[in-house]
């Protein structure tokens, strides 16, 4: 179980990595065909810088892992990454391929790929009693929080390297 | 000899010398407008100011590319089928579709001499940066810039 596990948690950058490169193939022309109350219109340039940025962090985190002070901190982040990815398939993968009725990007690898990768990560870490279930549920509700406001600053920065205002 | 300089907005100015009139990048959509380059946008934040009477005796056109920021539809329009058009490479087919023709196509380093009026004019194309940062003045590709 815990050789599985640090199995799965290696691929999890590379499972975020490949989610995010289904995002970027269409997010761009999806983004200009709903209301922009539902998402505000990106280039595929500013997305494809944030979550550029999104999976180096995601590779940053898992392959630090002797840099963590400890094994428990190690895990919180992995919860917390892991955590992040399971509560994006609902939100907003999920919730706007059911609301639109059509294709979201990133639906396809949120479902096949993240939810169950990352359920598995969680699940084994609370059953190696690694983490109890306050802590992971803190985890995956932080790693929730900081993904949103870390979208949030991504495209702000991409936002920045790919719009030109002129007067 | 009066020199004026009417900058009208973005890359749009109207540079007059006695009564020679040099004018560059006609680009005149509205405030608010953007242009899309599917990995880049361009969005213009101020409204341009002319009148339509200020782009009829344009003598020389200095086109630095055919992107939309740079030479829009209302722009094209204000080029009159009498005047020169120096361009560069990727602009010329444009301005060929929309019925230019006295168009003169530069490349960076090169020079060409124009005889309008009573004045000898030699313009040069030199190499220019477009973009907001190194990454965009990479997918923006080389644009001229005139001396």
């Amino acid at each position: 179980m815990n050789y599985n596990l640090n199995f799965f948690i290696t691929i999890l950058p590379y499972a975020f990595a490949l989610h995010n490169l289904e995002e970027v193939i269409s997010m761009g022309k999806w983004t200009k065909s709903i209301p922009k109350s539902i998402h505000q219109e990106v280039t595929t340039g500013q997305f494809a810088i944030a979550v550029g940025l999104f999976t180096l962090l995601g590779f940053v985190v898992i392959l630090a892992k002797n840099f963590f002070p400890t094994r428990e901190i190690y895990f919180l982040f992995v919860s917390g990454f892991a955590g992040m990815l399971f509560l994006n398939t609902f939100f907003p993968h999920l919730i706007a391929t059911i609301y639109l009725k059509k294709y979201a990007p990133g639906i396809v690898t949120a479902l096949l790929i993240n939810l169950p990768l990352s359920i598995f990560i969680l699940n084994s870490i609370h059953k190696l009693q690694i983490l109890n279930i306050q802590q992971i549920s803190l985890s995956v509700l932080f790693g929730g929080l900081i993904g949103v406001v870390l979208a949030y600053l991504f495209l702000k920065v991409g936002y920045f390297f790919t719009t030109k205002r002129w007067k | 000899m009066e020199i004026k300089f009417n900058w009208i907005g973005g890359a749009t100015f109207i540079l007059s010398i006695g009564n020679l009139t040099i004018a560059c990048d006609p680009v005149l959509c509205e405030k608010g407008t953007v242009q899309d380059f599917f990995w880049f946008k361009s969005k213009r934040i101020e409204q341009p100011i002319y009148s339509e009477n200020d782009f009829e005796a344009i003598d020389l056109w200095l086109i630095t590319h055919n992107h939309e920021d740079h030479l829009d539809e209302i722009g094209m329009s204000k080029i009159s089928d009498t005047a020169e058009i120096v361009c560069n490479k990727n602009s010329y087919t444009i301005l060929k579709n929309n019925k230019k023709n006295k168009l003169s196509v530069l490349d960076r380093k090169e020079t060409k001499t124009f005889f309008i009026k009573d004045y000898t004019i030699e313009i040069k194309a030199i190499p220019a940066i477009h973009g907001i940062n190194p990454l965009s003045a990479f997918f923006a590709g080389k644009v001229n810039g005139y001396f």
